[in-house]
């Protein structure tokens, strides 16, 4: 293994890490604003704590998600400077509106949210997480635009060896973008909403005190469940249509194609195993599919009441829509090699000139740290799905913002 | 014209990025050492809590812009520097890890573990963003080996800068605190000033044998300043107001940034992106940044004075 292929396996263990809090942040902002505007119109008790509830794990998630992002960033000057180089004047410029039109404004509005509790009027909190789930959403647009220029340049051409921005809007509306964007934000809603059905159904499954609380939150999950998978299903037939014509090679081998590879002849390819992910990802597809219908018609039949057998199955589901956003990233990524940039820059004209040793250093401070981080993340994630007993409003029986001890720790 | 702006741009996010995240890593460094307590531990992570998320993202606008609007040089500064920005950029993970996990378990060896992560995290960060800036004064690297990034008089920088974020985040801290802990953070602000200022004007010493500075009159003013701004931050110490002293030593903190920036600006504008492309950033950045600067005065509204063991704490 070479320097390139080491930060190539870098780079896709990083960005499948993060992509892994990408998708719960993004399936589950909207559900956030959605109860928090309940809470806000009704002003009941049991709504706000629902709020706190899938909120917290809402910025469990988000704090690690945003260091992994971070590593990100930073891996794309210190491992890819051949990017940079050749199309840093288009590849950039999504790069640098997400950070300043969305990020940036993401993390500051999170963080008044998360301490603006009984600080901030109800009315401009609620605009909070309004801001949020707008700037989350708009910083995966700029970011499918930086990847969609990857996978179909467009926008620009080739000046002394040089990419160059001629048309900024083509680069915006650029289809391997924008429909790349719907597919994976249906299945981030689809992870979200099965998160919030899979750890209510395991509270009911347990005959928490909290029936109606849990239930209520195992509704919003089967019913949005059935429709994002759905359109997730429906997004990925939409762009092998156009993929056989833009990228026949990356359609050949995933789907082990024969038309499309003969369309593909003389292009170099990207490696036969790709079809593996590309099967699992179309399997888990219909798969879930049918257990988004099966959630929804569980919640419709039992009320959660005799059907604890029948609640369990879904809290085992809640992994299979993170491994099938991760299958359709590994078809995205790796079916476009061994390009960079489709058809124009190579990837191993894209890595950096820094010596082998730097990268493995690297890659083994960031590795050992992120998977550290990460175990240590998912125990938070678990022990704030499986408690309720330490949110105020669900233990008391007063509306007002009960005195908060200073050792209980756990109280946003 | 356009390069010009946006190289100010991107050294009003990384400036602002020092001064802001700069406080936080100063608390992470100081905060073992103005109370033992748990109450006091806690109080002083979230003194910083409700900014941190708010105040770290600026290094992502910073990096954002750089890969945006000066590909070349952000290429140039991440392979030409690679070790200290893995360092950096494990100090961060480390840093925030601890942050976010610290207050998670009741277990007090869990709880110990992550506050010496936190101190530790912090003043790495802080030592490597000074070595960062002893290079970039040094100029632009241009692909030699990755040893050099630690010459003397980075290294020399990188004390001086840690101890400047070291006096500001107690200076911060003390702000943010009340009753004893404040006064033994600012006691500790105020004991670091002279090293701190020394450290400087070594700095600015030693810039002119060994730093290849374009504009070299510019670069010495600001730095002159910021030993200035010290001696001013120690006064207001001395009096008790905390408020005025962290504005002086966030002075301290942002003008050797802007030295640095200033004193490589001729070399730095010629590293930009095609004249197309700044101009879309240009028109998203003239529109965004309003809105951007916005919400940070909002959030430092919202959440200023003291915190109180009442607050909702969260870290």
């Amino acid at each position: 293994m070479n320097a390139v292929d080491l930060a190539r396996l870098q780079f896709a263990l990083t960005a499948g890490f993060h992509f892994l809090f990408v998708a719960l942040t993004l399936g589950l902002a909207p559900l956030l604003c959605f109860l928090q505007t309940r809470w806000v119109i009704t002003g009941k008790r049991e709504h706000r704590a629902a709020t706190r509830f899938w909120g917290r794990l809402y910025v469990a998630n988000y704090g690690i998600g945003i260091v992994t992002g971070l590593v990100m960033e930073f891996q794309f000057g210190l491992n890819w400077g051949g990017v940079t180089a050749y199309a840093g004047n288009v590849f950039g410029a999504p790069m640098a509106l997400e950070a300043i039109v969305a990020f940036f404004l993401e993390s500051t509005f999170l963080g008044m949210w998360l301490f603006g509790w009984d600080r901030i009027p109800k009315w401009a909190h609620l605009a909070l997480i309004y801001l949020v789930t707008l700037t989350a959403y708009a910083s995966a647009l700029f970011i499918m635009v930086a990847n969609g220029f990857l996978q179909h340049p467009v926008g620009g051409e080739v000046r002394d060896g040089v990419f160059r921005l001629t048309d900024f809007g083509a680069l915006m509306t650029n289809r391997e973008a924008l429909d790349g964007l719907g597919h994976l934000v249906a299945a981030a809603l689809l992870t979200g909403a099965l998160f919030m059905a899979g750890i209510s159904a395991w509270h009911l499954a347990r005959r928490t005190p909290q029936r109606e609380f849990f239930l209520s939150s195992l509704r919003i999950g089967a019913v949005v469940a059935p429709v994002a998978a759905l359109v997730t299903v429906a997004g990925g037939f939409v762009q092998t249509d156009y993929l056989k014509i833009d990228q026949p090679a990356k359609i050949g081998q995933a789907l082990e194609d024969q038309a499309s590879l003969a369309a593909a002849h003389g292009q170099p390819l990207p490696p036969a195993w790709i079809s593996g992910p590309t099967q699992i990802m179309v399997i888990l597809g219909f798969l879930l599919v049918l257990l988004s219908v099966y959630a929804l018609i569980v919640t419709l039949i039992s009320r959660g009441k005799r059907a604890r057998f029948l609640l369990r199955p879904l809290t085992w589901v809640i992994p299979l829509p993170f491994l099938l956003t991760l299958c359709g990233w590994v078809l995205r990524e790796v079916g476009r090699q061994p390009w960079t940039v489709y058809g124009l820059l190579r990837t191993d004209q894209a890595a950096s000139a820094v010596h082998e040793g730097s990268v493995v250093a690297s890659f083994a401070v960031f590795g050992l740290l992120l998977a550290a981080l990460g175990v240590a993340d998912y125990l938070v994630i678990r022990r704030f799905s499986r408690r309720w007993d330490d949110i105020p409003e669900l233990v008391r029986e007063q509306t007002a913002a009960p005195a908060v001890p200073l050792e209980a720790g756990r109280v946003l | 014209m356009a390069q010009g702006l946006l190289l100010a741009a991107v050294g009003l996010f990384l400036t602002g990025y020092l001064i802001l995240d700069g406080s936080a890593f100063g608390v992470g460094a100081v905060r073992l050492r103005t109370g033992g307590g748990e109450t006091e531990r806690r109080l002083s992570l979230n003194a910083v809590g409700p900014y941190f998320l708010g105040h770290e993202v600026w290094v992502v606008a910073a990096v954002g812009l750089l890969i945006g609007a000066f590909p070349e040089l952000e290429a140039a500064v991440f392979t030409g520097y690679f070790p200290v920005f893995v360092v950096l950029v494990g100090a961060f993970v480390l840093r925030d890890g601890g942050m976010w996990l610290r207050s998670r378990r009741e277990s007090a060896g869990s709880r110990r573990f992550w506050d010496r992560a936190i101190a530790v995290a912090s003043v790495v960060l802080a030592l490597s963003w000074g070595l960062v800036l002893g290079n970039l004064a040094e100029g632009v690297p241009s692909g030699g080996h990755p040893a050099a990034a630690f010459s003397p008089y980075a290294l020399l920088c990188a004390l001086a800068f840690g101890c400047l974020v070291v006096v500001h985040g107690a200076a911060f801290l003390a702000m943010r605190v009340r009753g004893e802990q404040s006064v033994r953070a600012a006691a500790l602000a105020r004991r670091l000033v002279l090293p701190a200022a020394g450290l400087l004007v070594l700095v600015l010493a030693f810039g002119f044998l060994a730093a290849d500075v374009a504009a070299p009159v510019v670069a010495a003013v600001l730095v002159a300043l910021a030993v200035v701004a010290l001696a001013v931050a120690a006064r207001f110490l001395g009096r008790g107001v905390h408020g005025p002293a962290f504005a002086a030593t966030a002075c301290a903190v942002g003008l050797p940034v802007l030295a640095v920036g200033a004193g490589q600006s001729p070399v730095l504008v010629g590293l930009a992106a095609a004249p197309e492309s700044l101009a879309v950033l240009g028109v998203f950045l003239a529109c965004a940044l309003p809105v951007m600067l916005l919400g940070q005065v909002w959030l430092w509204r919202a959440f200023a004075g003291p915190v109180v063991p009442a607050a909702p704490l969260y870290f």
